[in-house]
């Protein structure tokens, strides 16, 4: 059986990409791979005692959004279409490339929030592509049913 | 969730190097998997500018040159394509000429194709030269998914 990765992060973007990977996986009866990442922020300075969250709690909040945007997605996993959920930790593109290590297709939305993407080709979308291990599909938020 | 997709055309861009069965290896999963046509895209560079030549002669003679060049490449791009047929893909061939980002967004929009499908560098000879500018330029207008095929650049 085959593999779709894809990389969701809650975005309009990553939620189309969610949708066609979707879509593709029961296409190609392939297993669809939904991905988050999630990294410790960067602080600038001392923070304040307490105000650094421990990293489980971090783990477990992506761990949640994931699971929320698969369900109002109604990404759910089935026989034909089994979906696995991935948190990793980690710089982004390295985390999606990691993932799409034995994958088909790797999905992504081609507009993120925060560090995931700040241009229409930013900087995941352009590192997945130039380091994929096979083929990047780039989505946009309004032509996933394109 | 049922799947929603709208089944459409898919245009593939080949450069006819030795690239070109990789990417064209992709839009034939997605054509198998939708049901959609392929159209093979080959972009064809315009008439060489020959800087310091004028001569009638020189001028001529590149222009038939080019002429028979761009004969051959259709004449590979159909023998692609009927090998795909005959392994039950509808696919055609097309050899346009133009800027090859452009050209490759307007044969998308003219064909009303629902994905595009181009290798990550390289689209031979003097476009080898922006390495992976086609691909970004389609990327960031396309108004449809893109399969983007990670392609080293030949050595």
């Amino acid at each position: 059986m085959g593999k779709i990765v894809v990389g969701v992060d809650g975005s309009a973007g990553s939620r189309a990409a969610l949708r066609w990977a979707h879509a593709e996986a029961q296409l190609r009866g392939a297993t669809l791979e939904a991905v988050t990442v999630w990294q410790l922020p960067v602080m600038a300075g001392l923070p304040a005692f307490g105000a650094m969250p421990p990293p489980e709690d971090l783990s477990g909040e992506a761990e949640r959004a994931l699971l929320a945007t698969l369900a109002e997605e109604g990404v759910s996993s089935t026989e034909e279409v089994p979906v696995v959920s991935v948190v990793a930790e980690g710089a982004a593109a390295a985390a999606l490339l990691d993932a799409a290590d034995d994958a088909d297709l790797l999905v992504v939305g081609s507009r993120g929030h925060g560090g995931f993407t700040e241009l229409l080709l930013g900087s995941v979308s352009h590192q997945c592509v130039s380091h994929a291990p096979c083929p990047v599909v780039v989505v946009r938020s309004d032509q996933d049913q394109g | 969730m049922a799947a929603q997709r709208i089944v459409g055309d898919i245009v593939v861009a080949v450069d006819l190097s030795e690239r070109t069965e990789t990417v064209l290896a992709e839009g034939v999963a997605l054509a198998r998997a939708s049901g959609g046509t392929l159209h093979l895209l080959h972009v064809a560079g315009g008439e060489p500018i020959l800087a310091g030549y004028d001569k009638e002669e020189v001028s001529s003679f590149t222009r038939s040159a080019r002429a028979g060049e761009l004969t051959d490449e259709h004449r590979r791009l159909r023998e692609l394509a009927d090998e795909l047929e005959e392994g039950g893909v509808r696919a055609r061939a097309l050899v346009l000429m133009g800027p090859t980002a452009d050209t490759v967004l307007d044969a998308v929009q003219h064909l009303g194709a629902s994905h595009v499908v181009l290798g990550s560098h390289g689209h031979g000879g003097l476009h080898h030269l922006l390495v992976g500018s086609v691909a970004e330029e389609v990327v960031r207008r396309s108004p449809v998914p893109i399969v983007l095929v990670p392609v080293r650049p030949a050595s």
